[in-house]
């Protein structure tokens, strides 16, 4: 197990003007589940595979524990990987799928038997042993895939969206796997996934790509608690969060002549931006009706209450997605399927004065 | 409506299965005519040329042609050319499946370019070429040896291309599996790629013997001893010697021709999977 350091990394392709990664750093601790995330074309596969030794590198530095891997071989790297489409050989059992890196190393036979029975073991595969790829489920042949990876005890993990062939009840199914797998062997994992809710839920940090550069890297609960800029505040949380434009006048947030929305708790930076733009950001999970359950706990008063009208519901079972009107805005509000809301009716809402986000329009990055 | 439609494709049906069977009748028919004359005696073809089977099956035409084929024999006909076939599909398997998997696999600069000449020497016929490869063997005082029969085939673009498309269709994961796990990049051709191929080698490697088998005009103007030819220019010869003799000619053509076909069956199904399949199918 190791830790995996990246420092100032940066890829260009040939032919390409701009980079693909721009001078990224990034310090994964070792025996950590680090998920990249991003939407495509965002450099965290790039990134990856820079890793693993599949790309070269055009400048910068990757450290694995502490030897720097620029001009090492993909085999000399000690990783193991596991790859979307599963990347098993077709004409191999599982057994020799498995054991196919081991007897390139050439290790003892009866020590590769134990190694592949075991990882065999750990992911309940054991029946499919003499089985060829072609014979398996998407599932089982993704199982085979992380058994390839087990049975090798590499320093590092990675993982190039192991989940997305998966059908979506086997994908969360999947998913709790690897998280087990993880604490099971204490090891050091890289995840690249383009979906947020199995980078929430799987990594102990999250590091959010886009356009080539990191946007932010903390935990779960801090990417979704502080996002450092509108795109994390964004790409984070389903549905998303909202943006509302509005001027800084000390007290209120000035959208347009008929709204003004108070600020009763304002972030200290939010001071030096008075009579200036910002936007207000608000995740759909933090508006609430009087109706709602949470109108009991958070306290609000009638100058809060906003307005809004209703243009669509919903309903989702376990609570409702309500697209409302806000001074012709839209507005994504999560509300408890017994709350009233009425096509053609006005509702009243309100925002929890703890869970405003504030960011610069011109940096875009939180205030 | 659904039994009109089901009517309609009967009747089309039908007609194509006439059309292809006609197509059947023509193309085989030579091919009974020429088994069915071996077996007729020079007189019985005299009497009556269009009689469809002979009177009764003898075998002397064969054993005749056999040996009459003037000095060396077709046994060292047949010798030369299995043997010649054998060398230059082996090279061409090896060698154009490790071109192929460089265009297929490897990053390296012009790749495309360089193979778009490849495919462009497709494009020169061979006629062409048949007096400056002439010369350069002239040069490297290689007419009449084997060396002349086989070097100059034992790498072809089409096989060379027949072999990227089908690689084209193996995922690029397997190469970057297998490298991770440690393997070389020879070993990934060994291990993987090779195995996973069977169908295109198969394929190829029939074009190429076939390619051998047939071949004509190049063993004639590059080899002249008696011992060096190959069945076709044998057969020619043959043919100018003993032109007349229907049932002699007949009888050289099936022995030449029935190995080929006898093959052909074995290996159908994987020669015509070989060219149908662009991809892997997982």
């Amino acid at each position: 197990m190791a830790r995996v350091t990246l420092k100032n990394l940066v890829k260009v392709y040939d032919g390409v003007k701009e980079p693909t990664i721009r001078n990224i750093d990034l310090d994964i601790k070792d025996k950590e589940f680090m998920v990249l995330v991003g939407p495509s074309g965002c450099g965290k596969s790039t990134t990856l595979r820079m890793i693993a030794g599949l790309e070269e590198i055009t400048e910068g530095e990757i450290m694995i524990g502490e030897q720097i891997v620029n001009d090492l071989a993909p085999k000399d790297r000690d990783i193991a990987m596991v790859f979307q489409n599963y990347a098993l050989y077709p004409h191999m059992s599982v057994y020799d799928n498995m054991a196919f890196a081991l007897k390139l190393r050439k290790m003892a036979k009866d020590e590769i038997e134990k190694k592949v029975k075991d990882a065999a073991k750990i992911l309940s595969i054991e029946d499919y042993l003499d089985r060829k790829p072609k014979a398996l489920s998407g599932g089982q042949r993704q199982r085979v895939a992380l058994g390839r990876a087990i049975v090798r005890e590499p320093k590092v993990f990675l993982m190039d969206e192991p989940l997305s062939n998966l059908d979506a009840k086997l994908r969360v199914q999947m998913r709790a796997e690897i998280i087990k797998l993880h604490r099971k062997l204490d090891a050091t994992i890289v995840y690249v996934t383009h979906d947020q809710i199995e980078a929430m839920t799987m990594g102990d940090r999250i590091a959010i790509f886009d356009k080539g550069v990191i946007e932010q890297c903390d935990t779960p609960a801090v990417v979704y608690s502080k996002p450092s800029n509108i795109f994390v505040a964004s790409f984070i949380g389903s549905p998303s969060m909202n943006f509302i434009k509005g001027k800084f006048d000390g007290e209120n947030l000035v959208v347009s002549e008929n709204l003004k929305i108070p600020l009763l708790k304002k972030p200290e930076g939010l001071s030096l931006y008075k009579d200036k733009d910002v936007i207000l950001g608000i995740r759909p999970e933090h508006i609430y009706t009087p109706d709602s359950s949470m109108s009991k706990v958070i306290e609000y008063s009638n100058e809060e209450l906003l307005s809004v009208s209703v243009d669509v519901i919903e309903p989702m079972g376990n609570e409702k997605h309500c697209n409302f009107i806000l001074d012709g805005k839209f507005l994504v509000v999560r509300l408890e399927p017994d709350v009233k809301t009425d096509y053609n009716e006005t509702v009243k809402i309100f925002f929890n004065k703890e869970k405003l986000h504030f960011f610069d329009p011109a940096t875009t990055k939180r205030i | 409506m659904f039994k009109k439609k089901s009517n309609r494709e009967k009747f089309f049906k039908t007609i194509v299965h006439i059309l292809l069977i006609i197509g059947a009748f023509v193309m085989l028919f030579p091919f009974f005519w020429m088994v069915s004359t071996s077996f007729k005696t020079q007189s019985e073809i005299n009497d009556n040329p269009t009689a469809l089977f002979p009177n009764e099956y003898n075998f002397n035409n064969y054993r005749q042609a056999w040996k009459a084929g003037s000095s060396a024999g077709f046994g060292r006909y047949f010798f030369n050319t299995i043997f010649v076939a054998t060398i230059t599909t082996m090279g061409q398997l090896i060698l154009s499946s490790l071109a192929a998997f460089a265009f297929a696999f490897l990053d390296f600069p012009h790749k495309e370019r360089i193979f778009l000449l490849l495919l462009g020497t497709m494009m020169i016929p061979q006629q062409a070429l048949l007096v400056p490869d002439y010369i350069i063997l002239h040069k490297l005082g290689w007419l009449d040896t084997y060396l002349a029969l086989i070097v100059p085939w034992v790498c072809s673009a089409f096989s060379i291309f027949l072999m990227r498309q089908f690689f084209r269709g193996i995922p690029k994961e397997l190469f970057e599996a297998s490298r991770i796990d440690g393997s070389s990049t020879l070993g990934f051709y060994f291990r993987i790629l090779i195995p996973l191929s069977l169908p295109v080698m198969l394929t190829a490697g029939m074009f190429s013997f076939l390619g051998s088998w047939n071949s004509f005009i190049w063993p004639l103007i590059v080899t002249s001893a008696d011992e060096l030819r190959v069945i076709q220019v044998g057969l020619a010869n043959f043919a100018q010697a003993e032109g007349t003799q229907w049932g002699l000619l007949m009888a050289a053509s099936t022995f030449c021709t029935v190995p080929l076909i006898v093959g052909y069956f074995f290996v159908q199904k994987k020669f015509i999977q070989g060219i149908a399949t662009s991809g892997m199918k997982d």
